[in-house]
């Protein structure tokens, strides 16, 4: 299983900017094993979702071409101290990771 | 020529071998040469290697660096750092003020060891000491992540790399006659590149200038390739088609010495992205 | 209450996906967090859209070919990315009632991205950080209602040298 999502909040008057990495190995399926001849499988985060207070805010689909890592960064409006920003996401495997912490 | 102005230097260590005076003669030629060629930049940018060239790049790399992807790496490496010896101890115990603001005074030379000590060696130590066996300079899952994380602890601090004793002059010349030694296939020094072609375009890359290199080190290249200083030294070897020497060897030290010491004055910052 | 609220939630989602040009076979899941309490897994994807392989397939599939050019759409990318695997882009949208905002590396196999779709109480900028095949132009589309507008830029992208 992947490491835990990371996540850092900055609240500025209304509108909380959060950044978020997910470590995840993105892999494309186009590269080969550095030890051997076969591929490494495609293995990718595909679906993001983000939340305040438990609502949806962002609703994110994507492809293999995001970095190894993901880093991904948004803004929510209407944000106060103690709110809880979420994020979930999904991969091509079906696994998924959570984290929602409260802003600061 | 400027670069007449080094080449004079190099005589003139040479002849006043054994005194401290000549690293720091060194030091000046070298910060005056850079000066000279890039009269724009400030000195403290120059831990910045190539992106302080390029207003642009500078963005991107502090884009990555307010969450860098390789953050996972480093916290591998705080939890070996914090994970307790068998004995209880641990690696701040070890060290002064628990291993902070200390990376920047390394590579020192040991008089009783008569060699030059890394701060990697330092860390190998202290696993010693504490009835372990020394991680591999070589292995970034040990040694890579740990000091990745224990420098960070140095982050801020000024650069004071001390040659004082004749003997720890001789291991500073021996590091400098490699900087400047022609190897490899393609006949590059180290100086080559990273000092007669620095902030020119090779391969469609900036050549970081030699000034600023050593204190941000280790660098992740394209945001999660662990290079500590010495397998960026291989890596420069395999590049101009040289055999590479190992990660940890003597004279990879002398040469982290000599390259330490010209970036004396200069702000650590370690574990950094780089393409 | 709480279910409730997710279950009128994910209804506007679906209404809000239906809306957006392209869509084909939309699936939906829905799955559990590990530590957060429900997410609705509204979104639809456009599977269509993220398969095609060559930009002009990509537009057309996700519905946006006829997409103008405005200013209104900000996309920050590196003219010269220090490393193909690891591009940092930023899309701000200064078009009002912005819903999606997608993002295509022009000569990546797949060119489509990433679709962001911003739900009441986001601002309309998102950062992210993508591979790019080779030296090509970023396109990044805003959809707004029945608008649709983009930017376009080129990023060079070099391989690793001497710069450390």
């Amino acid at each position: 299983m992947p490491d835990p999502i990371k996540m850092r909040i900055a609240l500025d008057g209304e509108v909380a900017t959060v950044k978020v990495l997910m470590p995840h190995p993105m892999e494309t399926g186009l590269r080969k094993d550095p030890l051997g001849e076969a591929m490494v499988p495609m293995h990718f985060i595909h679906h993001v979702v983000a939340t305040h207070n438990g609502r949806t805010v962002l609703d994110a689909q994507w492809s293999r071409s995001v970095s190894k890592n993901p880093f991904l960064e948004f803004r929510v409006r209407g944000a106060k101290s103690g709110d809880r920003i979420g994020v979930t996401w999904e991969d091509n495997r079906g696994e998924t990771m959570s984290l929602e912490v409260p802003i600061k | 020529m400027r670069l007449a102005a080094l080449v004079l230097g190099a005589g003139l260590s040479g002849m006043f071998g054994g005194s401290a005076a000549a690293p720091e003669d060194d030091r000046r030629a070298y910060v005056q040469f850079f000066q000279a060629r890039f009269p724009a930049v400030p000195l403290d940018d120059y831990v910045l290697g190539s992106f302080m060239l390029n207003a642009a790049g500078r963005r991107h790399y502090e884009d990555i660096m307010a969450f860098p992807p390789f953050e996972p790496d480093i916290d591998r490496g705080r939890a070996l750092w914090e994970t307790p010896f068998p004995n209880g101890r641990t690696y701040a115990d070890c060290l002064p003020d628990g291993g902070r603001m200390l990376a920047g005074t390394y590579p020192r030379y040991d008089a009783e060891q008569r060699r030059v000590v890394t701060f990697e060696m330092l860390l190998n130590r202290c696993r010693t000491d504490n009835g372990e066996a020394a991680y591999r300079y070589d292995d970034r899952d040990t040694m890579g992540v740990l000091t990745a994380y224990a420098r960070t602890l140095s982050d801020g601090m000024r650069m004071a790399i001390r040659v004082e004793s004749p003997e720890a002059v001789a291991r500073y010349e021996a590091g400098r006659a490699f900087f400047e030694r022609r190897i490899g296939q393609m006949n590059f020094s180290c100086a080559n590149c990273h000092v007669q072609n620095a902030g020119r375009v090779m391969r469609m890359e900036v050549i970081s200038p030699a000034l600023g290199q050593a204190p941000h080190f280790p660098v992740f290249r394209g945001g999660d390739a662990l290079y500590t200083l010495h397998a960026r030294y291989t890596r420069c070897m395999e590049q101009v088609r040289a055999e590479p020497l190992p990660m940890g060897s003597e004279t990879f030290n002398d040469l982290e010495y000599f390259h330490s010491y010209m970036s004396n004055g200069l702000p650590l910052k370690a574990s950094v992205y780089r393409r | 209450m709480a279910s409730d609220f997710l279950h009128l939630q994910h209804r506007l989602r679906r209404r809000l996906l239906a809306r957006l040009a392209g869509l084909t076979g939309a699936i939906l899941a829905t799955t559990t967090g590990l530590l957060a309490p429900i997410v609705a897994w509204a979104g639809a994807r456009n599977v269509e859209a993220f398969d095609a392989k060559a930009i002009d397939l990509a537009l057309v599939a996700a519905g946006v070919a006829d997409a103008v050019e405005s200013e209104d759409v900000i996309l920050r990318a590196p003219d010269i990315a220090e490393n193909s695997a690891i591009v940092h882009v930023e899309i701000q949208s200064k078009v009002p009632d912005t819903r999606s905002i997608l993002i295509f590396a022009e000569k990546n196999p797949q060119p489509l991205v990433a679709q962001f779709d911003l739900l009441p109480g986001l601002e309309p900028i998102v950062a992210v950080r993508i591979k790019m095949a080779e030296s090509a132009h970023l396109r990044a589309v805003v959809l707004a209602g029945d608008r649709k507008y983009f930017a376009r830029r080129e990023t060079k992208v070099t391989l690793g040298g001497c710069a450390g």
